[in-house]
């Protein structure tokens, strides 16, 4: 008798679904754990994220995976982004909308980088991306994408000025991509799944070479750190640690310091300085000052803080829209006295501030096109091209 | 109010992990994937988690097929690796059954992700076209198509069989 496709088809799609046995109590707990500390970075990011995105722009066209291309012509009216005075008040405040077919100017020398929109430095025109997750490159000249569904991790760079694309596979959790400050390097650090080892990968997407370093074995993750991303420091040869303990899961995590590391996985320094660092942005040129996210003298909520390097000094609190409880903003130094920063949820407000906190000019950035409940994009930082 | 919603999420998870492995190991056919799909979409979940609270399953499960049919890259190769470890819950009809089923478990792990995704809504989960492009985010008639091609391929992918009609 011939066997019937649809009976077969059901028995196997049935027994594929009774293969896993029913997971013990450790194992359970385990994925509930694991859920929870993605999702809480999920919101962290998200939180960045949508500050960043509404940065670009309801303009551009979606394209194919990986696909690049300039966006359509000019829109009627004016070329490039109209900037509106809407507010004669204390602060300055321009509101950008328009045709976004050339960077979008912040202060002389900075604009806006984009990520799901890629800032073409050789066009000046952004460039759209269909991928959920697209990293820029702070030179323009590379985008990397990110799947976070795969359990083999997957990169994909692009080389936006030829189109070429190469696919980079590391066996293992990865966290946050984070290129380096010269756009040479991308940072990728690597949890494998077994063990509580970090791994820092680095791909020089010119070369197509990767390299990889363990962290010396005093540093766990889930023991010496809870969210273990490294990041670029400005000088672009070490990498930041947060060093952070849970004290209940209700609680932000409680840091403890920063260890830095040198690019061939030495501990190099430590910094008395009690936050998390967004990027090699978050850092002053001269090297003073750094905004991190911390938590409020009680420990009960996490807060964006202006410390001094050397002392750990929380020189103050940085004004931030919370999102979720957590603080919605990213930073980027633009000199040793000022720097601008990113906030906002539906509508991002770019702010240039200077070091004492004052509000130098704002700017009102164009409405984002706000992607699926999935989505989850990485940060928008102004750039200096 | 943090440490409820935590704490209501892990008790969802620690009660309905084992129902949520059963379908991403459905869609992957891979005890690691299948744990990487569900651990994605919880954690995507729990951004959402006051709004669903009430009602977490479906959505969890929603976003896991939605995930395993949005994946831009197949991997074969992890279907090779599954096929090194078959699976023998069921006691086969006839030694002919099971090479049968085994190559049938090959090829529906060939298949591109949302054609799977598919024949795993309509065969494991009994939903109608309608509710299977619902929950996949596509037009009934993608539904039907996409499933047409998966039998086709299924049938190349099972060559010497003789079979007769699927119905789907």
């Amino acid at each position: 008798m011939s066997p019937n496709l649809d009976h077969l088809i059901r028995q196997v799609v049935h027994d594929m679904a009774s293969e896993p046995a029913s997971p013990d109590a450790a194992t359970r707990t385990r994925i509930a754990r694991a859920a929870l500390a993605a999702g809480r970075r999920r919101r962290r990011q998200r939180t960045v994220t949508v500050a960043a995105s509404v940065a670009l722009v309801t303009t551009l066209a979606l394209l194919t995976p990986y696909a690049l291309r300039p966006t359509a012509g000019p829109a009627p009216g004016p070329a490039g982004p109209v900037v509106t005075p809407t507010s004669p008040d204390t602060t300055p405040t321009q509101e950008i909308t328009g045709a976004l077919d050339s960077p979008i100017p912040l202060v002389p020398g900075w604009v806006v980088l984009g990520n799901r929109r890629v800032l073409d430095a050789t066009s000046g025109t952004y460039l759209s991306v269909s991928d959920d997750l697209a990293f820029a490159s702070p030179d323009g000249r590379w985008a990397a994408f990110d799947n976070p569904d795969q359990s083999v991790k997957s990169i994909r760079i692009v080389d936006l000025q030829s189109g070429d694309s190469k696919d980079y596979t590391i066996p293992a959790s990865v966290l946050d991509p984070q290129w380096s400050p010269d756009g040479s390097r991308l940072l990728l650090t690597a949890i494998p799944k077994s063990g509580t080892g970090i791994e820092m990968h680095l791909i020089d997407p010119a070369t197509g070479a990767v390299t990889t370093q363990d962290l010396p074995s005093s540093f766990r993750a889930g023991t010496d750190c809870v969210y273990c991303a490294l990041t670029w420091l400005p000088n672009g040869s070490e990498v930041a640690l947060t060093l952070a303990h849970n004290v209940n899961e209700g609680r932000p995590e409680q840091p403890d310091g920063i260890q830095l590391f040198t690019l061939d996985g030495q501990p190099s320094r430590t910094l008395p300085v009690l936050g998390r660092p967004g990027g090699p942005g978050a850092w002053s040129p001269d090297g003073r000052h750094v905004v991190v996210t911390g938590v409020t003298s009680d420990g009960t909520r996490p807060e964006e803080h202006l410390v001094e390097v050397a002392t750990g000094t929380v020189v103050r609190v940085v004004p931030s829209t919370m999102s979720d409880g957590w603080p919605s903003m990213s930073v980027s130094w633009i000199d040793s006295g000022r720097m601008i920063s990113f906030e906002g949820s539906t509508t991002v407000v770019a702010t240039l501030r200077s070091i004492d906190g004052t509000a130098i000019q704002q700017w009102t950035l164009p409405n984002p096109i706000v992607g699926p409940d999935h989505r989850w994009p990485a940060p928008t930082l102004a750039t200096r091209l | 109010v943090e440490p409820t919603v935590e704490r209501e999420f892990t008790d969802f998870v620690v009660a309905r992990t084992h129902a949520l492995l059963r379908v991403a190991h459905a869609l992957t056919g891979d005890a690691h994937a299948a744990e990487d799909l569900v651990q994605q979409a919880l954690a995507k979940a729990f951004l959402h988690w006051r709004r669903i609270r009430g009602d977490a399953e479906p959505y969890v499960k929603r976003i896991i097929y939605h995930d395993s049919a949005s994946r831009w890259r197949r991997r074969s190769h992890r279907a090779e690796t599954a096929m090194a470890d078959p699976p023998d819950r069921h006691v086969p009809d006839s030694a002919q059954d099971t090479a049968v089923r085994l190559q049938l478990r090959r090829a529906l792990l060939e298949l591109p992700p949302r054609q799977r995704a598919v024949l795993v809504l309509r065969y494991l989960e009994d939903l109608s076209v309608d509710e299977t492009a619902d929950i996949l985010g596509c037009r009934p008639g993608t539904v039907a198509s996409q499933a047409s091609r998966a039998l086709v391929k299924l049938r190349e992918l099972v060559p010497d069989t003789d079979w007769t009609e699927a119905r789907r």
